[in-house]
């Protein structure tokens, strides 16, 4: 049971939220300066960019999705 | 409800010197779009405005000024908008309200100045110690002195300000609307072609307004101004009317901010107007949460009152609701599984409790929220479908919608059905000639990002499973470690309770937000819905502030 493979698992599943959490906040971030420079000249687009800015949650999600697959279907599959 | 009206372009002309008894009627009628003129054709120009309009403008200034001062809210004004008298009567008293005001502001603003000069002075001691001549040292000491007798001045004025405002803010919030409806009335001639006679009013009515404002102007005018009904062919500019269930209102805000539908297409109001607080509530799904939200909204409806903040809290009220419902399904009451850990129960009437366990049953509901996912793009595209059904036939429709919908059916059975690989691969390779034919060979991109729009929906799951996460760890800091350390203990856990759980409702409240609408826009529109209409403004009721 204590197979290596299990721990590669679980650590590929680590790397693919982690990683894709970093992608995200690298594409918030520049989504949220633009978007706070929006405002700043026009004070009704607050909504629409706080909407744009969680665009790029999607990438995070999707390695929410893959690590847990791996560990909820790939690894009792082992 | 789905669609927008009928609408029916009008020009209305007739005799200049009935034009104020026209605009009048219009106005009380509240359903003509007036298309402004916008001075360019030989032998017309821009009307004039009436000759009380720079009266009553003068009168809006001061009672504004008063509003200003007195603090008066809009909201304030009970009493219904009648005609008001304008008679040398109406002047004098807003004149006397208006210097007792003044005068009294007035006042104030010295005692302020003066005190606050006071405040420099910080000690009559520093005075006395001070080199002055002794005139001036006496003069600043009395200043310094009466300090307190300033404040209370203050004071009373402000009270007395308090007074007027009771007394006069109906009269003068109802003068101020009233007014400046006279003024919009008065303005509206500058938006329409006259000549030396005669006017011309342009504009938008739903068709079915048409025979009723027919006789209404016949009556008012005596047969003296026309209305003409054109045909136009080439609808582009038409203003949007769709009529919505007063209950759904709220929703039209979220469908305006993404963009008005044309007058082409069906207006996804009434879907969001389900599917949004739905999404919201799998995703927050927690009765205790669900209560609280519930709560703040009906808190918070008392306090704000414009609005955009009132449709955001009905939408908001409509979420607490189906996150109540969600969180007795998934059995949670802030972030407790509530069925075994509060009545020790595990089954009500030999069905399994809770029904569905988020963090026991991942990969079912992974699959599940994919499938929610696969049913909401499908509607889209139906509703696509009927879209252009409507505007370029069926061909089109069929090349363009339906074409979708077979290749994600297909993509879904190969990962369902891995053994049918083959002849989904031929269904596959058909659906994506027709796309190819109906929509360019520059959308297979589009492929993947139905793909990637499909995994999107997993995040009805991820984004409530962070949520759940962050309340269980708060949970089981304050049962596992904290409560058996004694009466400290006790007190620490229930203020990290409180903290911890209000921090996680204020995030999921905008999460489960931000999500479900982005679900809407980028998921499900892009697949039906193009927007940019013109929102339908009749003359007569007056744009709100949002």
């Amino acid at each position: 049971m204590a197979d290596i493979n299990v721990g590669l698992i679980a650590l590929a599943a680590a790397l693919a939220v982690g990683l894709t959490g970093i992608a995200t906040a690298i594409a918030e971030k520049h989504i949220g300066s633009a978007a706070v420079g929006a405002i700043a000249e026009k004070e009704e687009l607050f909504g629409k960019a706080l909407i744009l800015t969680v665009i790029p949650e999607t990438i995070v999600i999707f390695g929410l999705a893959v690590g847990l697959i791996l560990l909820f279907v790939v690894i009792p599959g082992l | 409800m789905l669609s927008p009206k009928k609408m029916s372009k009008v020009l209305i002309v007739g005799n200049k010197e009935r034009l104020e008894d026209t605009i009048n009627a219009l106005y009380d009628l509240k359903i003509i779009h007036i298309i402004d003129y916008n001075d360019k054709e030989e032998g017309f120009e821009r009307g004039k405005p009436s000759k009380m309009s720079s009266i009553f403008s003068e009168y809006v200034l001061s009672l504004r000024a008063l509003k200003d001062i007195l603090h008066i809210t809009s909201k304030e004004s009970k009493s219904e908008i009648k005609d008001i008298e304008f008679s040398i009567e109406f002047k004098k008293r807003l004149e006397s309200i208006e210097n007792k005001v003044m005068e009294k502001r007035k006042k104030i603003d010295d005692i302020e100045v003066l005190l606050s000069d006071i405040e420099h002075i910080s000690d009559v001691n520093d005075l006395v110690k001070m080199d002055l001549s002794p005139n001036v040292k006496e003069i600043m000491i009395d200043l310094v002195k009466s300090k307190d007798r300033l404040m209370q001045e203050r004071n009373d004025l402000t009270e007395e300000l308090h007074k007027i405002n009771k007394e006069y803010r109906d009269f003068i919030s109802t003068a101020e609307e009233f007014l400046s409806r006279e003024i919009e009335k008065s303005e509206t001639p500058l938006r329409l072609a006259t000549t030396e006679h005669t006017y011309i009013l342009e504009g938008w009515m739903q068709t079915d307004d048409v025979e009723k404002t027919k006789k209404t102007l016949e009556r008012v005018t005596g047969g003296d101004a026309q209305i003409i009904e054109i045909e136009e062919e080439g609808l582009e500019d038409v203003p949007v009317y769709v009529e919505t269930p007063e209950p759904f209102k709220p929703f039209e805000t979220l469908v305006d901010m993404f963009s008005t539908p044309n007058y082409h297409e069906i207006s996804p109001t009434l879907l969001i107007s389900f599917t949004f607080p739905l999404f919201y509530g799998i995703m927050l799904g927690d009765l205790g949460y669900g209560l609280s939200l519930l709560l703040l909204v009906a808190y918070l409806r008392r306090r704000m009152k414009t609005v955009g903040w009132q449709s955001l809290l009905n939408i908001l009220n409509y979420a607490s609701i189906y996150t109540m419902i969600f969180g007795i399904v998934y059995g949670e009451f802030f972030g407790f599984e509530m069925y075994h850990d509060f009545f020790g129960i595990s089954e009500i009437g030999g069905i399994h409790m809770p029904l569905v366990h988020r963090l026991e049953e991942i990969v079912p509901l992974l699959v599940a929220s994919a499938a929610i996912g696969v049913v909401h793009i499908t509607i889209g595209y139906i509703i696509g479908f009927i879209n252009v059904l409507r505007n370029k036939g069926l061909k089109h429709a069929i090349l363009e919608k339906v074409s979708w919908i077979g290749i994600l059916y297909c993509l879904m059975g190969m990962v369902v059905f891995p053994d049918m690989i083959y002849p989904l691969l031929g269904g596959l390779a058909f659906f994506i000639v027709l796309m190819v034919m109906g929509e360019g060979a520059l959308a297979l991109i589009e492929i993947f990002t139905l793909i990637s729009n499909v995994i999107s929906y997993t995040r009805l799951l991820a984004i409530g499973l962070s949520s759940v996460g962050i309340a269980m760890a708060i949970n089981k800091i304050v049962t596992d470690v904290l409560i058996p350390k004694g009466i400290l203990g006790i007190i620490l856990g229930v203020l990290m309770l409180v903290f911890g759980h209000t921090l996680n409702l204020a995030l999921g409240i905008i999460a489960s937000f931000l999500h479900s609408i982005r679900l809407q826009y980028v998921e499900f529109f892009t697949k039906f819905f193009k927007g940019g209409g013109i929102k339908f403004t009749p003359l007569g009721i007056r744009h709100k502030e949002v």
